[in-house]
């Protein structure tokens, strides 16, 4: 029988960038993807890196916010880790980070940012307000009922085709073995480690390995991986969708977010826009029950919504078309904070999922990594562990 | 502010105003259904008869026998209670989540609309494959469908002196249109032999019975491309389309029964200004594969053919298909499958009048039967010799035209990235498939590289996504409904 000190499984963002990190610490890493690798929302969101609060975690007014500004350590470590990505990883992922602007339009949103801006600073994040007048010379392609802006020099966005591939061949490198096309059918504590079983298509054969730590980065559906080692791990499934305009040359080379609206702009290198920010698609169904694993539908109305978002956000848009929706599913936490750490009734097997998986992935496969193989993180991680979700598994404990 | 306007309700819509929705739209305004015809071009026909102009007066309009039936069909349809909805895309279907039903959302000029029906005939038709080879994408160089287009809807001769190369007996057919019109052909290339040709119809001999007309024609268009001294090849291939700024010279290399061959002293080299090419025929499926219907790959039948029942239902209750997108079979099997089609949505219905009707899907039911046997004999005599795609392509052939991407790319994201196994995974890595015409054009051909690299095999292939909107949309249609800013 094989053995390997840990099996990640998942093959998006966080799994292949945890093989690595995991590889290069000297851990023998067999990762198993059901998929193909980056074949899900690791490869098909907008690729923002977003290090101010976001609107999902300001809409529900000042009281929360002091909680989700909790993330805000993790962005600074974040922000770190990309500026050195390419180089790390000696691939081109089409990283930019000159700097995001999250909008003001209405009088409600500019006291939103006056807050958030306010929070960020005591976390150390140095975002800037700027007038309407400042923004006309910064980014002269906004609407012109945008008031205010709050500036964050480091935000911007990279290649999400890109960079989870460039993980797996730098993990390859370091020697991680990666399957695709392999599920993980079960897995059971032993001693003190763990019995898995892959089930590797095509042909359907089954493998035994003995594995020394099991790292959950399963993304969307973290939550079905767990109950394979009889964990309930709080993370649901959210179809979201997003848009792209044709090519047109350089003219926007900020990240755009709106502070009380569902927006997020960006030029990629290419020279399309794209458009999204958190819109919602809908669950296909199978045998008339929603089923999460299949690709969400594309719902019209929210397009047009996001899109008219858009629009007025950057009036020169309306000169493109639009080439292509898409959607894609990502796993939340009903706290919106990521699970990141052991799970504590069942040692030996981590977790590392939710929150923001783009701007965040890298972060926490160099955290989870760092945990797996020395026990312990530079960072103060304990607050993002999925020991806040004990209750739910106090029943569920496997030892 | 806008807004998209309240949709009109119709008992069926029909995507297309070809031979196959044409024939649906007869049965079903005849049992007094509200029928909806949806179409891009400006008037009814499809590709096969496209209209000129209303302005326009000719004397003879698409003569000779083949036209006969679809022209007749045409005007019968044509002074039938239907509402025509021309000049209009179709971006997506959408089933209704709780009701039966479907809502199709279009774009008519700059403006989104809706419209709603019972029942959704997508009958979309097909286009030609192109292939990459040197000089694919220089001006002048035209699908063989393209140069009969004009002569058709514009009564035009694209150019004056064509060459036509390609894989498919079609163009003997448009050489011959052409000549007739008053252009120089210099020659006719066929990839195959004239043995595979003879061998075709040997194996099949009731098929000059049944389709004597098609003989005849091409006996008659043969004729008249000897007559003309147009020179006729077999077993040749495009080496290069060559010009600075537009077409001007077009090699031709002699290739092996695998449709191999290198370039060489053996080539033979045309002064033309345009090239006409056909390698056979794929078929539009995407508006049904949004909607949610099941497709397979049947590369010789135009690539994602979609499933239907013997009535013509996909595998989603209450979206209809017929004519090419189930197969490429010709404008006769599309005009009987319309016909099944709008029996089978009229029965559905319970349209009163319909038990009239057996003897129309009895001859229809045997029209049909008759025209696949042709069109496996024509499919099978026009696929892509095995080696083919591999001996045109160079290094530096464009596979992807709207995101210009080279076969050599593609080669290498192959050859450093072991685990791409899909075309969306191709896709993601090379940016194929992802320009104006969202993999339309080039999927057939990444696809082929995939399964030369033995990455995939045509049983396991995944058709790229298709979603809303299955055709790009002008931002500037996309309605402001949102005023201050917030989003519910």
């Amino acid at each position: 029988m094989k053995s390997y000190d840990a099996l990640v499984i998942g093959g998006g963002l966080t799994g292949c960038a945890s093989a690595y990190y995991l590889a290069k610490r000297g851990s023998s890493v067999l990762l198993a993807e059901r998929n193909e690798i980056n074949s899900l929302a690791s490869g098909q969101n907008a690729g923002s890196l977003h290090f101010q609060l976001e609107h999902r975690l300001l809409q529900h007014g000042s009281d929360k916010g002091g909680e989700f500004a909790r993330i805000l350590p993790l962005n600074a470590f974040a922000i770190q880790l990309w500026q050195t990505l390419e180089s790390e990883l000696r691939a081109d992922l089409e990283i930019t980070m000159d700097g995001g602007l999250m909008l003001a339009v209405t009088d409600a949103e500019v006291a939103l940012l006056k807050q958030k801006n306010a929070l960020e600073r005591s976390f150390g994040i140095d975002s800037e307000l700027l007038t309407a007048a400042e923004l006309r010379k910064l980014a002269p392609y906004l609407g012109e009922d945008v008031q205010m802006a709050s500036y964050l020099a480091e935000e911007g966005h990279a290649n999400p085709r890109l960079v989870t591939p460039a993980y797996a061949r730098a993990a390859k490198r370091h020697g991680a073995i990666l399957k695709t096309g392999c599920e993980v059918v079960l897995l059971k504590p032993e001693g003190t480690g763990w019995i898995a079983q892959l089930r590797n298509s095509p042909g359907e054969e089954i493998e035994t390995v003995r594995i020394g730590m099991v790292l959950n980065a399963a993304g969307a559906f973290a939550a079905e991986a767990g109950r394979l080692a009889h964990l309930h791990l709080p993370v649901f499934p959210l179809p979201l969708t997003m848009s792209v305009t044709e090519r047109t040359k350089a003219f926007l080379p900020h990240l755009l977010q709106r502070a009380g609206a569902k927006l997020s702009l960006k030029q990629v290198a290419a020279g399309n826009v794209l458009i999204g920010g958190g819109w919602s698609s809908r669950f296909e169904r199978s045998n008339g029950v929603p089923d999460y694993r299949r690709r969400p539908r594309a719902q019209l109305d929210k397009i047009v919504g996001n899109i008219a978002l858009a629009t007025k956000a950057v009036p020169a848009l309306a000169a493109l078309h639009i080439l292509r929706c898409w959607t894609g599913t990502v796993g939340v936490t009903h706290d919106e904070l990521p699970l990141l750490g052991e799970v504590p009734q069942s040692p030996g097997y981590f977790v590392a999922v939710g929150g923001s998986g783009f701007t965040l992935g890298p972060a926490y496969a160099a955290l989870i990594a760092e945990l797996m193989v020395t026990r312990r993180t530079e960072h103060d991680i304990s607050i993002y562990s999925p020991a806040r979700f004990d209750h739910i598994n106090n029943f569920m404990a496997s030892a | 502010m806008t807004q998209i306007p309240e949709s009109r309700a119709y008992d069926v819509v029909i995507v297309g105003a070809g031979p196959a929705g044409l024939a649906a739209a007869e049965v079903l305004a005849g049992l007094g259904a509200s029928v909806a015809i949806i179409d891009e071009q400006a008037r009814a026909g499809g590709q096969i008869m496209r209209q000129p102009p209303r302005s326009f007066i000719i004397r003879r309009w698409l003569p000779g026998g083949l036209y006969g039936a679809l022209k007749a069909l045409l005007r019968r349809v044509e002074t039938q209670e239907v509402t025509w909805l021309f000049s209009t895309t179709v971006l997506g279907i959408e089933p209704a989540e709780a009701a039966s039903g479907f809502e199709i959302s279009t774009l008519s000029g700059n403006t989104l609309g809706s419209v709603k029906a019972k029942r959704v005939l997508v009958a979309a038709g097909c286009h030609e494959r192109p292939v990459p080879f040197p000089g694919s994408l220089l001006p002048g160089v035209m699908g063989a469908g393209a140069l009969q287009g004009w002569l058709k809807g514009q009564q035009m001769l694209a150019g004056e002196t064509v060459l036509f190369s390609g894989t498919h007996p079609f163009m003997l057919l448009v050489a011959s249109q052409m000549i007739a019109a008053g252009a120089s052909v210099k020659a006719v290339a066929f990839a195959q032999s004239r043995r595979d040709f003879l061998f075709g119809v040997l194996r099949r001999p009731l098929i000059l019975l049944t389709h004597w007309r098609v003989f005849l024609t091409a006996a008659h268009s043969l004729w008249r491309i000897r007559r003309a001294g147009t020179r006729i090849f077999f077993r040749h291939r495009v080496n290069a389309a060559e010009g600075s700024a537009q077409l001007s010279e077009v090699s031709l290399t002699p290739v092996d029964h695998r449709g191999s061959g290198t370039a060489g002293a053996e080539d033979k080299r045309f002064t033309v200004d345009r090239l006409g090419l056909c390698y056979g025929f794929q078929v539009s499926s995407e508006l049904a594969r949004q909607a949610g219907a099941k497709v397979r790959w049947l590369e010789a039948a135009g690539g994602w053919i979609v499933d239907h029942s013997a009535a013509m239902e996909s595998s989603l209750s209450g979206l209809y298909v017929a004519g090419e997108i189930t197969g490429m079979a010709g404008a006769d099997a599309s005009r009987h499958e319309g016909t099944l089609a709008g029996l089978g949505m009229a029965s559905s219905l319970s349209l009163n009048g319909i038990g009239k009707l057996s003897r129309v899907g009895a001859r229809a039911r045997r029209g049909l039967a008759r025209e696949k046997r042709f069109a496996a004999y024509l499919n099978r005599l026009s696929a892509l010799p095995p080696g083919l795609l591999g001996a045109m392509a160079t290094e530096d052939s464009i596979l992807c035209r709207c995101e210009k991407v080279t076969c050599k790319t593609v080669r290498e994201i192959l050859a450093t990235h072991p685990e791409v196994t899909s075309p969306n995974a191709l896709k993601l890595l090379s940016r194929v498939g992802m320009g104006f015409c969202q993999g339309r054009l080039c999927y057939a051909n990444a696809a082929a590289s995939l399964i030369a690299a033995g990455r995939v095999s045509p049983e396991n292939l995944q058709p790229f996504e298709a979603r809303w909107p299955v055709r790009p949309v002008p931002v500037s249609a996309i309605p402001a409904t949102i005023s201050d800013g917030r989003c519910t």
